[in-house]
């Protein structure tokens, strides 16, 4: 991830908030709309309840004083009643509607994300892949969804409240009103750029430990064996125990910041009510307005407080979204036009296709001597190999063109010619497009069984679907499922054995008709009679084609196959790694 | 033997109970803190009353005023304190944690814990503990402060009039027999989309996960259609379960603001004379106003609990992985600090020491692999292990190194357990680290200094490739060895053994897959080491048998309980 291009942290958040606010500004506006009337319902609700009390307390001593004074105390009955009323309708809609918008935006990350990780070349994907990375990948997605629910929302509505509120209190006093409108925004202002600034360079401290923390929880649970054995587990640990302090460290040290922030909001919440309680009696003093406006006043500021004292929790997810946006925005970059896909041009005719390499590192057979390996019409099939480690997959990805890049910085020479030319990019792309690569993980996608073999192509039939399902002996097991080809497989659904998906991956490559194919152990999981049979099912589909076979071990039935002598004679080189 | 706990919910109280003393302290700030709210907007309210309604008009008495700043800042300085001290503990509980599982990760057998992967167990060490912070920190003292704080309020409210304390009472426990009723519903209606929901949730992972699968068959556009399709069908999904969800907080804000305006119109009516009957006719504006603005506050504690529950819910799903892993007595344990000087390495005695394998038999329960292996050696001599694969010789080493309990029989260095000593062990993947050689030496051998670690390495033939660059022994060396052949990191962590020898070594084919250079380099190196301890070897190296004194050659085992280990006494040499 470190190696992309560096980019400004600031334009980050700025490409995503740009993204997932601006391009949604109408929704933006009007959850933010929403989350203003709840707010003012709050205010409003307390406000005029001092009101009211304070004109009925001031009427009945009237009254008992033997006065004859009308009140109209239905008016603002039910006007309290509305305030309480339509506080908890427009908080509800608000958070319905602002959790749809935050939806919508995950989905448009999600696509960009997938646009982006879709563009990097196969070798980079596959790094990408492993559980860590997409844990990381999930937690910082979720840490997006702050943009709106957090950093935006909430300080938005306490903003524009004091503004109100500001302006309400002008209708009596401008000074009192701009007093309250400069402490409030200076005070606010102050305390949360300290808070973000502060806590940023932590935050980013924080995560650079835990990485941190992680690469030696994990170098440590590699070398648990020896460490065991050597009775030096409990001493390898004191390494982790330190930078368990260190972490709590630095968090005691956020948590206190925090807290600061919360006590300062806090403060300038009490010092609002002292300051708004004497300035409405020095109001009601000089006749400015009467005793019920003044406890109002005074309740209305005491209501903003709830919206203040939020903040500081809010506001502190600041560093983590901007790390998370960080984190995301090369990856929704597309990156330069791999071949583009789907443009099926006709293949060129290959005679030959040949790869020589020298000291490559992970290809043990390549340092002594170079390694030479061809196919070419006459001998289309190659068998491969060697022992784990050997390099089988290395050598899987070279031929396939994925990791030639790669290949060409590491070894002294990776020399890849097709009919006698060295390869260009076009033709890399095209090799790709009509090559079938069986790897040795198998990946079955959570979907119907239907998706996982038709994957990629269009116009296939249910016959042809069931036709490979018979080659691999699969059609028995997918009868059985509770609802045939639709069936889904998977986590959530029907789980394979380790034999089924091998079966199955295999029988989505036989749908195809590629030019070259590779098979990474394609026997793994299969009983060596299944083995058999399924290799003679599927001798016509290899006849013609440039074959890779990569084994461990070959197992009998390859070497005396009768099907070979039928098939006018194609037989397997060898190669050993 | 060690009792695991049995619950998250008896892990998580375990923790707790741990840090009790800073979590009351943090609830008895936070009921303080209560009482001087009260008493602030007491004093406020008394200081509206006097400048407002009193008449003629008192002037304000400004120790009122400094009174009320006073019990304002002394209130600041509780809710502080609360924090202070509920997030101290929680920090100490999570460290306490993190110890307790790394005791656990001593305790438990290598086996189970290669069960996960390291990465997968690092998520549980960080993020997993991480999660209790929310409960520790924010739902254990709010759990107490729930109750306690609108109680105090309430006792407040009843000083003045009983009939709005009443009214608070009563809507306090209808709010959370509301919510649960609301969130019953949300539940169904989420297990009823549970299967939908997961399934479109994991979509875009899964995806991800499988990209280069995509990218190999030509699928990429087809899927970016589908995340799209399937993004949005998750946000109709899971916004059906939203409805109803949310409705658990528009329940609380409701009764809250119900609540408020009922005790508006009820004080209103009530001073207005419109109320005759109950506490109404001793209402002042005073008391009026002071019940009115205590009337959220009370409402408030409640508010927090049920934003902190979710907290609660992390930190239940985070014990839950936990819980089986760990006992109490792993929180028991000295700190791994305290014992700093374990690091010594066992010194090596030249005397002769005796090993003795007497009728071992190996395996897992219900599956035995290998038995009845016996064997005797003393310092000086050598045992070799060879058969073919899937026979079970890294088993049996592993059995011999104390990693696997045998089935039966015993393996004594000097009449004590092996399984106590501390041994060499150089597994077939050898372990390394990005880092420097100093640092991959000292892993495995923390006593040698650099001078035995030059000596060594030239020893193993390593010598011009650390004195390559200027850095020597602080050259950085990645973690797959790049720049690195096979061989040399073969060498790397023989170098380890040699630096710190032990009476028993073991080494898991340390010949195979190395360079011819590499593999004579490893062999002088065994020859000139055998002489000081016992050599247990895995190998079908002829030179290594050779050097073999024992030799174990395994065969088939046909059944469990027969001979499967022909031992042969003969001297190769």
């Amino acid at each position: 991830m470190t190696k992309r291009a560096p980019t400004k942290p600031a334009s980050a958040l700025r490409y995503w908030s740009r993204q997932l606010l601006w391009q949604q500004r109408r929704r933006v506006l009007t959850g933010a709309a929403l989350a203003f009337i709840t707010a003012v319902c709050g205010l409003a609700l307390l406000g005029l309840s001092g009101w009211f009390i304070t004109a009925t307390a001031i009427a009945g001593i009237s009254v008992a004083a033997g006065a004859m004074l009308a009140l109209d105390v239905y008016l603002p009955g039910s006007g309290i009643r509305f305030f309480a009323l339509g506080r908890t309708v427009s908080r509800y809609l608000e958070r319905l509607y602002n959790h749809d918008s935050v939806l919508r935006q995950l989905a448009l990350v999600r696509q960009q994300l997938f646009h982006g990780l879709a563009t990097l070349p196969v070798a980079a994907v596959e790094q990408h892949a492993n559980a860590d990375w997409l844990s990381r990948l999930t937690a910082d997605l979720e840490s997006l969804d702050s943009l709106l629910l957090r950093l935006l929302l909430p300080p938005l509505s306490a903003l524009l409240s004091v503004l109100l509120l500001s302006a309400v209190i002008s209708i009596w006093s401008l000074p009192a009103a701009l007093w309250l409108l400069g402490v409030t925004l200076v005070v606010c202002w102050l305390v949360f750029s300290l808070l973000i600034r502060y806590q940023q360079p932590l935050s980013q401290q924080l995560a650079m430990q835990v990485n941190q923390a992680r690469a030696a929880v994990v170098n440590h649970l590699q070398g648990l064996v020896e460490l065991r054995v050597a009775k030096l587990q409990g001493w390898q640990q004191q390494a982790l125990v330190q930078f368990s302090h260190g972490l709590s460290q630095l968090q005691m040290h956020i948590a206190r910041q925090q807290a600061n922030a919360q006590l300062a909001v806090n403060a300038l919440h009490g010092v609002q009510m002292v300051l708004a309680a004497l300035l409405a009696l020095a109001g009601f003093n000089a006749g400015l307005f009467n005793a019920p406006v003044a406890i109002m006043l005074v309740l209305a500021v005491f209501a903003v407080g709830e919206l203040l004292q939020l903040l500081p929790g809010q506001l502190s997810h600041f560093g983590k979204t901007r790390f998370a946006a960080e984190r995301l925005y090369p990856l929704a970059q597309a990156q330069q036009h791999a071949p583009v896909a789907g443009i099926s041009l006709a293949p060129p005719s290959w005679q030959r296709v040949s790869l020589t390499i020298e000291k490559h590192p992970r290809l043990r057979a390549s340092q002594q001597e170079p390694l030479q390996l061809y196919f070419s019409s006459a001998e289309p099939w190659l068998l491969a190999t060697g022992s784990s480690g050997s390099g089988k997959s290395t050598l899987a990805g070279l031929i396939l063109a994925e990791r030639l890049a790669e290949a060409q910085q590491q070894a002294d020479i990776c020399d890849y010619q097709v009919n006698n030319h060295p390869l260009t990019a076009e033709l890399a792309g095209y090799m790709q497009q009509h090559s079938a690569y069986l790897t040795q993980a198998n990946s079955v996608l959570a979907d119907t069984l239907y998706t996982n073999l038709s994957l990629g192509l269009q116009n296939i039939t249910e016959q042809q679907l069931w036709q490979v399902l018979s080659m691999v002996e699969l059609t028995d097991w997918a009868k059985a499922l509770p609802r045939g080809l639709d069936s889904w497989l998977g986590d959530t659904g029907q789980q394979l054995s380790g034999g089924q998906a091998r079966r199955l991956c295999l029988a989505r490559l036989l749908l195809r008709q590629p030019h070259l194919v590779v098979l990474d152990e394609p026997f793994n999981g299969l009983d060596p009679l299944m083995a058999a049979r399924i290799w003679h099912n599927i001798q016509p589909w290899l006849a013609n084609k440039f074959i890779l076979l990569l084994l461990h071990k070959a197992p009998i039935f390859l070497m005396n196959n009768t099907d070979v002598t039928e098939n006018n004679a194609t037989a397997w080189r060898q190669l050993v790694l | 033997m060690v009792t695991e706990f049995q619950s998250a919910g008896q892990l998580l109280r375990f923790v707790s109970q741990q840090q009790r003393a800073a979590l009351r302290l943090a609830v008895l700030c936070g009921v303080m803190a209560s009482l001087g709210l009260i008493s602030q907007w007491y004093l406020l309210c008394y200081l509206l009353y006097q400048g407002l309604l009193a008449a003629p008009a008192i002037a304000v008495s400004p120790e009122v005023v400094v009174v009320l700043v006073l019990v304002f800042l002394l209130r600041l300085g509780l809710i502080r304190a609360q924090e202070l001290l509920a997030s101290n503990a929680s920090t100490a509980g999570r460290v306490a944690l993190r110890q307790a599982l790394l005791q656990s990760w001593q305790r438990q057998p290598v086996e189970q814990l290669q069960q996960q992967s390291p990465g997968a167990l690092a998520s549980q060490w960080l993020e997993d503990v991480e999660a209790f912070d929310g409960y520790l920190a924010r739902y254990w003292p709010q759990q107490y402060l729930t109750v306690l704080s609108p109680l105090l309020i309430v006792v407040a409210v009843a000083s003045f009039n009983w009939l709005a304390a009443l009214l608070l009472i009563i809507s306090a426990p209808l709010i959370p027999l509301f919510m649960a009723l609301v969130g019953m519903g949300a539940e169904k209606l989420n297990q009823h989309h549970f299967l939908l929901r997961q399934r479109l949730a994991g979509h875009f992972l899964d995806r991800i996960r499988q990209l280069a699968t995509l990218q190999r068959l030509q699928a990429v556009a087809e899927t970016r259609a589908e995340v799209a399709s399937r993004s949005d069908q998750y946000r109709r999904v899971l916004m059906r379960t939203l409805k109803v969800a949310f409705l658990s907080s528009a329940v609380l804000e409701f009764f809250a603001s119900v609540a408020i305006a009922s005790v508006a119109l009820y004080i209103g009516f009530a001073l207005l004379g419109a109320i005759n009957w109950g506490p109404a006719s001793e209402l002042t504006l005073l008391s009026g106003l002071f019940i009115l603005m205590l009337a959220p506050e009370f409402f408030q504690p409640l508010r927090n609990f049920a934003q902190y529950y979710h907290d609660r819910a992390a930190a239940l799903a985070a014990a839950n992985q936990l819980a089986p892993l760990l006992c109490p007595e792993d929180f028991k344990s000295v700190s791994p600090l305290a014992n700093l000087t374990l690091a010594a390495p066992p010194t090596i005695k030249v005397v002769g020491q005796q090993l003795d394998i007497k009728n071992l038999a190996v395996g897992y329960a219900g599956k035995g692999i290998q038995s009845n292996l016996n064997a005797s050696l003393i310092t000086g001599q050598c045992l070799v292990i060879s058969g073919a694969s899937g026979l079970g010789k890294s088993t049996i080493l592993h059995s011999i190194a104390g990693l696997l309990a045998p089935l039966t029989g015993s393996v004594e260095l000097n009449q004590q357990p092996l399984s106590g000593q501390a041994m060499a062990y150089l597994p077939q993947q050898p372990w390394l680290m990005n880092g420097s050689w100093v640092d991959n030496l000292s892993l495995l051998a923390p006593a040698a200094t650099e001078a035995q670690m030059l000596k060594v390495l030239s020893q193993l033939g390593l010598a011009e490739l650390v004195n390559e660059t200027s850095q020597g022994l602080y050259r950085q060396i990645s973690e797959q060895g790049l720049g690195l052949s096979g061989g040399q990191l073969q060498r790397l962590a023989l170098a380890r053994v040699l630096l710190a020898p032990t009476a028993v070594v073991i080494l898991d084919e340390p010949t195979a897959s190395l360079d011819s250079d590499s593999r004579d380099r490893v062999i002088s190196a065994l020859k000139q080491l055998k002489p000081q301890v016992i050599l247990l070897l895995v190998s079908h190296d002829p030179a290594l048998l050779a050097l073999a004194d024992q030799h174990w050659q395994l065969s088939q085992p046909d059944c469990f309980s027969s001979l499967h280990a022909t031992t042969d006494q003969a001297n190769y040499d």
